[in-house]
C-alpha cells in the first residue's frame, strides 16, 4: 500500500495540457492496478470459468441460440465485473485515506477532482475487457458449435455498460464515505435486486429501470420476434453512469461548464432510454409473434433428407442435421416395409404470452390446422431448444411412435398424457427412443423419473409443453429392461416380430416375452 | 488472564471495534430481507432463502472489520496475546449478530404474508448465517498477519464476497448454496458445519502470534470448536428434521385450502423406524373426511425388506418411510380435485393418512423378519393417533365419512367404529374400495393378521369379541364394526377383476386363477348373511385406480353413476346396491 498518487507522473501545473496529461497518466497508472487487482483477476477467472464448465455441464449451450445466450452473459459480467470494478474502484479512491496520505495529496500537482477523474477514466479499459471477453466467447458459440441465430451488438454491450455504471458507483462511494463496507453492501443489494425485482416487478415493464433489465423469454424465438428494448436500456445504463460520474466529480469538487454539460447529456441519455425501454413492444412484433405462433409453415423453410421433410425457421436451419440424426436412427430399426413413404418434422414456438392469449387448447387446434393447410397433415413437433437429453428423446419417441401405430401423437383437450401407447406399441416406442443414441438415453431416463406420478410410466412431449405420447409403467420396465441388453439381440427380434409386436393386441407381457426379457411384475389395464 | 481485568478489557474492547461497518451491514441486510417479504407475496421459499444469504452475508461484511484495529503496532508490545484480543471482540460481537439475527429471521416468519416465510428452514439457515461470520473473522485474522496498519476489513470483505462468489459456482457434488427443495439439502449443511469448522480453526490458527500458544491450550481450542459445531449442526438438523418434512414450500395450496402435514410423534412411526406424518386439509368443521390410504402391504423378508424401486421409501410391495407413497398435494384429479363442483366431498375438511407400515393401519409390533430386517408395523399405532387428531379438532363434526383406498380400507370399518366412538353424534359412513376380494381365510387370518401385524392384539376389544384369531378375518371386521356401532353406514366399492387390489392374497383364495368376482360376492354374501347391511358398488372391468383419476367421476353402472351414489350414500337416503351385468366388459 506504498503506492499513492504522489507517484504519478507530471510536471507542477502550467497550462491546460499538463493537467490533461497528468491525468492520463494516473489514469494509466489506475487502469494497471485495478486490471492487476486479486478481486478483478478473480471475478474474470470465475466468469470465464462459468462459461467453460456450462458448455460440459449444459447440453444445450452445444446447440447456443445466440439471440438467447448474449443476454444470458450479460447478469455473470455485471455481477462478477461489475462487482470487481465497484469495489476495486472504490477500494483506489480510499487508498489515500486509509493510507493516512489524503493531507499530502493537497499539495499534489492534481487537485481532488482530476484525481477522481483519473479513477473514473480507469474503469473504461475493464469495460472493455469484458467486451473482449464477452466477444470472445460469442465467437466461440457462434463458430465451435451449429449456432442458431445471432447476438444483439447492444445486448453485448450492455455487460459492459453495467461494470462502467457499478465502477462509477464505487467511486462515488468513495467520495461520499470513508468505509470500504460501503462498496461490497452496495452490491449485495443489487444482488438482492437480481432475486427480489422479479417477482415484485411480476411482469410488468418497470423491472427494466433495474440495471439488469427485464427478464428473458422462456424459450428462445426467432430473432425478429424478441423485441426487447436493449438499445434503449444500454443508452439507460451508459447516461445513469455518466450521472453518477458526475456526481462523483460535483463531490470531489470539480465545478464548471464542462461538468455541467457532461450532467446534463447523462441526464438526457437517462431520460430518454429510460423511457423508451417502458414502452410496450410494436404492435407489429406483438401481431408477427401471434402469426408466428399459431402458423408456423408460413415462416420456415422445409428441407428434405431422405424421406424426411424438415421444416425451421431461417434461424434454427443448421440444427436439421442433428434432428436427422436422431430421426434416421430410430427408422434404420424398423423394417423397410413399416417405413413410411413421407415424415414431416416442423419446429414450432411454445412460447405462453405469443399465442395472442386463445390457450393451450386452441393454439393446438391451430397447429393441426396450419400442419393441414400445409400439406403435411401429422407433422411431429420440435421446439427452439435442442442438444440435451429430453429434447432428443421427445423427438426419437415421437418419431418412434409415428412409426409404430402410423399415427401422430398428441395431446387431446384436457388430457394430461398424450395418446397412451399400449403393450408392445408403447414397448417399441420407448425402446426405438433408445436406438436414437446416447443422448436420447439419457433423456429417457431423465424424463422417466421427472414424470413419476402415481402411475410411473413416462411421458415423451411435442414441444416442451403439450404431451404427445404417454407409455405406462409396465411397458417402459419391458423397454427399460430391453434397453439393458445387447442391442444386436433385441433389434433382430424386432425386425423378426415387427408384425406381432406393433398388434393391437399385444400386451406388455406378451411383447415381453418375444423381445426376451422378464415380465412386468404388474400390468395394469391400458387404455 | 484472570477477571479483574476481563472487564475492563471487554469494555474498552467494546469501545475500540469499529462498529460502524456490522451495523450498517445489520440495517441492511434486514431490511434485503423483511422490505421485499412486506411488498410483495409473490416470492418462494427459493426466494426468501436467497435473500436471507444476502442478509446474512450483509452482517458477515460488516464482521469482516471487527478486528480493523489502527493502533496495531503499538499492541505488539502490549501483555495480553492477538489471540486473546481477537476472542474478546469476537465475543463482545457475537451475541450481537446473534441478537440481530434471530430478531431479523423470526420478523421474517412472523410478518411475512405468506406462507414460504412460516416455513423457511431456520436451523439450516442459521448455520449458514453463523459460518459467514465466522469465516469473515478467520480472513481478518489472517489479514491482521499480512498489514502492518491495522486494516483487516480492507482485505477480508472483498476476500469474503469472493469466496461467496466461488461456493456460488461449485458444482452440485460439493454445492454449498442449494434450494432448501432440493434432494441434497441436507448434505450441504454437512458441508456447512465443515466450512464453519475449517473457519473456527483458521481464526484460532491465525489469531496467535510467534510465541505460539502452550500444546495443550491449541489443542484444547481445536477440539472444543470441532465439538461445539458437531453438536449444534446435530441439534440444528433435529429441529429441521421435522420441519423438513413439510413439502418443499411449506404448506401445499389446493384451491382454497391447504394441506398441511401433521407430525404426531409419541410412538407413531413407520416401518423402518422414521417419522410417520399424516395430512390435513382444513374445510367445513362439519364435515369431515379421514381418508386410509394404501400404501402396500407386506409379511415377510422379501416383501418388507428397505430396498427402494424407484423412489425413495418404497419398494414394490409396500412403502416402508415417510418418503414413500403418494402426497395427498400431488393428486389434483379425481376424488382429489377439491374443488369441482360434482366432487360429493368438496368443502370438506380432509386428514389423509397414508400407511408407512406394510399393515394396512392394522399392526403394533416390531417383527424381525430376519437377522437384519427389524421391521415396525406400526400402522394401528399411527391411525389411531390421526384419529385422535380428528376427534380433537373437529369435535363438533356432524358427517364423518371414513374411505379406505385398497390396502388402506381393509381396517376402515373397524376405523368407522373408532369413530363412532369418539364422535358418537356424527353420522359416520364407511366407504371402502378395492379390497372386496381379500380373503376371510384362517390361514391368512393366523400368519398375517395375528403373527406378522400382531393386529389381533392390537384392534380393540369389540372388534375381537367373540373370535379366535383364525376366525378374525377382514370380511369379518365389517361384521364387528356393525355389531358395535349399529347406526354406522357401511359401503364398499371394487372393481369386478381388479388385478392388483388383493393380487398379494392370492394364494389364500379359491381357484386357481381365483374368481376375483366370485370371492368378492362370497365375502358381500357372508357380511350380510351376519344380518349387517353393507351398500355395494361393483363396476365390471380390471381397472385398478379410482380416486385419482378422473374416472371417479365418468364411471356409471347400470345407469348410476359413482358420484351420485356416494352422495346419496353420505347424505341422503342410503342407495341400493349397484353390480354390474356384464362384468367382463
Amino acid at each position: 500500500m506504498t503506492a499513492t498518487p504522489a507517484e504519478a507522473p507530471g510536471t507542477p501545473a502550467a497550462g491546460a495540457a499538463a493537467p490533461l496529461r497528468a491525468v492520463l497518466a494516473l489514469a494509466r497508472a489506475e487502469t494497471a492496478r485495478m486490471l492487476r487487482h486479486p478481486v478483478t483477476a478473480a471475478a474474470a477467472l470465475l466468469l470465464a470459468g462459468g462459461w467453460v464448465s456450462a458448455w460440459f455441464v449444459i447440453g444445450t449451450t452445444r446447440y447456443p441460440v445466440l439471440q438467447d445466450l448474449d443476454g444470458d452473459g450479460t447478469t455473470g459480467v455485471m455481477v462478477l465485473l461489475g462487482g470487481a470494478a465497484l469495489i476495486a474502484g472504490n477500494l483506489a479512491v480510499l487508498r489515500a485515506r486509509r493510507d493516512a496520505t489524503t493531507g499530502l495529496s493537497q499539495v499534489l500537482v492534481l487537485p481532488d477532482h482530476a484525481r477522481t477523474l483519473a479513477h473514473l477514466l480507469a474503469l473504461l479499459p475493464l469495460a472493455v475487457a469484458g467486451g473482449v471477453l464477452v466477444l470472445a466467447r460469442m465467437a466461440v458459440l457462434a463458430l465451435g458449435a451449429p449456432a442458431a441465430g445471432r447476438p444483439n451488438p447492444y445486448e453485448l454491450a450492455t455487460g459492459p455498460a453495467a461494470v462502467l455504471l457499478l465502477g462509477a458507483l464505487g467511486v462515488l462511494l468513495g467520495r461520499l464515505g470513508r468505509s470500504a463496507v460501503l462498496a461490497p453492501l452496495a452490491l449485495l443489494v443489487l444482488l438482492a435486486g437480481l432475486v427480489a425485482l422479479e417477482p415484485l416487478a411480476h411482469g410488468r415493464p418497470a423491472l427494466w429501470l433495474a440495471p439488469q433489465g427485464g427478464s428473458a423469454l422462456q424459450m428462445p424465438a426467432p430473432v425478429s420476434l424478441i423485441a426487447r428494448p436493449v438499445a434503449a436500456h444500454l443508452g439507460y445504463l451508459l447516461g445513469l453512469a455518466g450521472l453518477l460520474a458526475t456526481a462523483a466529480m460535483l463531490r470531489a469538487g470539480a465545478r464548471g461548464a464542462r461538468v455541467a454539460v457532461a450532467g446534463g447529456v447523462a441526464l438526457a441519455c437517462t431520460m430518454a432510454g429510460g423511457t423508451a425501454q417502458l414502452s410496450p413492444p410494436d404492435r407489429a412484433v406483438a401481431l408477427a409473434r401471434t402469426s408466428v405462433t399459431h402458423h408456423p409453415s408460413r415462416y420456415e423453410t422445409c428441407r428434405e433428407l431422405g424421406h424426411v421433410t424438415y421444416c425451421a425457421f431461417a434461424d434454427f436451419s443448421r440444427w436439421i442435421p442433428a434432428w436427422d440424426t436422431v430421426v434416421r436412427a430410430v427408422v434404420a430399426q424398423v423394417p423397410a416395409t413399416a417405413r413410411p413413404a413421407r415424415l414431416t418434422v416442423r419446429q414450432r414456438l411454445a412460447i405462453l404470452g405469443f399465442d395472442g392469449g386463445i390457450g393451450p387448447a386452441r393454439l393446438l387446434a391451430a397447429w393441426r390446422a396450419d400442419d393441414a393447410a400445409a400439406g403435411t397433415p401429422g407433422a411431429i413437433g420440435v421446439d427452439t431448444q435442442w442438444g440435451d437429453g429430453p429434447a432428443a428423446a421427445d423427438l426419437a419417441a415421437q418419431v418412434a411412435y409415428r412409426l409404430v401405430t402410423g399415427r401422430t401423437g398428441g395431446a387431446r383437450a384436457g388430457e394430461r398424457d398424450g395418446v397412451t401407447a399400449c403393450g408392445g406399441a408403447g414397448v417399441l416406442v420407448v425402446w426405438l427412443a433408445g436406438q436414437a443414441g446416447p443422448l436420447a438415453r439419457t433423456g429417457l431416463r431423465l424424463l422417466a423419473e421427472e414424470a413419476r406420478d402415481e402411475r410411473g410410466g413416462v411421458s415423451f412431449h411435442e414441444t416442451r409443453l403439450f404431451p404427445a405420447v404417454f407409455v405406462p409403467a409396465p411397458e417402459l420396465a419391458v423397454a427399460t429392461e430391453a434397453l439393458a441388453r445387447p442391442d444386436a439381440g433385441v433389434a433382430a427380434r424386432v425386425q423378426r416380430s415387427w408384425a406381432t409386436l406393433t398388434a393391437p393386441g399385444t400386451n406388455a407381457a406378451r411383447a415381453a416375452e418375444i423381445l426376451g426379457v422378464p415380465a412386468p411384475a404388474a400390468s395394469t389395464a391400458c387404455r | 488472564m484472570n477477571t479483574r481485568i476481563l472487564s475492563p478489557l471487554l469494555r474498552s474492547t467494546a469501545r475500540a471495534i469499529t462498529w460502524r461497518p456490522a451495523a450498517a451491514g445489520a440495517v441492511l441486510g434486514a431490511a434485503i430481507l423483511l422490505v421485499p417479504e412486506a411488498l410483495s407475496a409473490r416470492l418462494t421459499a427459493t426466494h426468501l432463502t436467497t435473500l436471507a444469504r444476502i442478509a446474512a452475508i450483509c452482517v458477515a461484511l460488516g464482521a469482516a472489520f471487527l478486528l480493523d484495529d489502527p493502533a496495531t503496532r503499538s499492541t505488539s508490545a502490549v501483555p495480553v496475546p492477538r489471540l486473546a484480543r481477537n476472542l474478546v471482540r469476537a465475543a463482545v460481537a457475537g451475541p450481537a449478530v446473534a441478537l440481530w439475527w434471530a430478531l431479523t429471521l423470526g420478523l421474517a416468519r412472523t410478518t411475512g404474508h405468506h406462507e414460504a416465510a412460516a416455513h423457511l428452514p431456520v436451523a439450516a439457515l442459521t448455520l449458514e448465517a453463523a459460518t459467514l461470520p465466522v469465516a469473515a473473522l478467520a480472513l481478518a485474522a489472517v489479514a491482521q498477519r499480512r498489514t502492518t496498519d491495522g486494516n483487516t476489513g480492507v482485505v477480508a470483505a472483498p476476500a469474503l464476497l469472493l469466496l461467496a462468489a466461488v461456493a456460488w459456482f461449485l458444482p452440485h457434488p460439493a454445492a454449498l448454496l442449494l434450494t432448501p427443495a432440493d434432494p441434497g439439502w441436507e448434505a450441504s449443511h454437512h458441508r456447512w458445519a465443515a466450512v464453519l469448522a475449517a473457519a473456527l480453526v483458521a481464526f484460532l490458527w491465525a489469531g496467535h502470534e510467534r510465541p505460539r500458544l502452550p500444546r495443550v491450550w491449541r489443542l484444547t481450542a481445536v477440539a472444543v470448536s470441532v465439538l461445539l459445531v458437531g453438536a449444534g449442526t446435530a441439534s440444528a438438523f433435529r429441529g429441521d428434521g421435522e420441519r423438513a418434512a413439510a413439502p418443499p414450500l411449506g404448506s401445499v395450496e389446493t384451491g382454497t385450502h391447504a394441506w398441511e402435514q401433521i407430525v404426531p410423534g409419541g410412538e407413531c412411526r413407520c416401518a423402518d423406524g422414521g417419522t410417520f406424518s399424516f395430512w390435513e386439509r382444513r374445510a367445513d368443521p362439519a364435515r369431515v373426511v379421514l381418508f386410509l390410504n394404501g400404501g402396500g402391504v407386506c409379511w415377510d423378508a422379501t416383501m418388507c425388506a428397505f430396498t427402494s424401486t424407484g423412489q425413495p421409501g418404497e419398494n414394490a410391495f409396500y412403502d416402508w418411510n415417510d418418503q414413500g407413497g403418494q402426497r395427498p398435494y400431488d393428486q389434483r384429479s379425481g376424488f382429489f380435485d377439491l374443488t369441482r363442483a360434482g366432487n360429493p366431498f368438496a368443502g370438506y375438511s380432509i386428514i389423509y393418512v397414508s400407511s408407512c407400515t406394510g399393515d394396512a393401519h392394522l399392526g403394533d409390533v416390531a417383527r424381525t423378519y430376519s437377522p437384519t430386517l427389524t421391521v415396525q408395523h406400526r400402522g394401528y399405532v399411527n391411525g389411531t393417533a390421526a384419529l385422535a387428531h380428528l376427534a380433537t379438532h373437529y369435535p363438533d363434526a356432524a358427517q364423518v365419512v371414513v374411505i379406505g383406498k385398497t390396502a388402506g380400507s381393509i381396517a376402515a370399518p373397524l376405523y368407522g367404529g373408532l369413530v363412532a366412538d369418539r364422535l358418537p353424534h356424527a353420522k359416520v359412513t364407511v366407504f371402502g374400495a378395492q379390497s372386496g376380494a381379500w380373503p376371510g381365510d384362517p390361514g391368512f387370518n393366523a400368519k398375517v393378521l395375528g403373527r406378522a401385524w400382531g393386529a389381533y392384539d392390537a384392534a380393540p376389544a369389540w372388534a375381537t369379541d367373540g373370535l379366535t384369531v383364525r376366525g378374525w378375518g377382514i370380511p369379518r371386521f365389517w361384521v364387528q364394526a356393525a355389531r358395535h356401532a349399529p347406526d354406522l353406514v357401511l359401503a364398499r366399492f371394487d372393481y369386478a377383476f381388479d388385478p392388483a387390489a388383493a393380487v398379494e392374497a392370492t394364494r389364500w383364495m379359491p381357484g386357481d386363477p381365483p374368481d376375483l368376482l366370485a370371492v368378492i360376492d362370497a365375502n358381500e354374501a357372508a357380511i350380510e348373511a351376519a344380518g349387517v347391511t353393507l351398500h355395494s358398488y361393483t363396476a365390471p372391468g380390471a381397472a385398478h385406480g379410482l380416486f385419482e383419476f378422473d374416472r371417479f367421476y365418468d364411471l356409471e353402472v347400470r345407469g348410476v353413476h359413482l358420484v351420485d351414489w356416494l352422495g346419496r350414500l353420505t347424505t341422503g337416503e342410503p342407495p341400493g346396491d349397484v353390480h354390474c351385468g356384464d362384468c367382463r366388459r
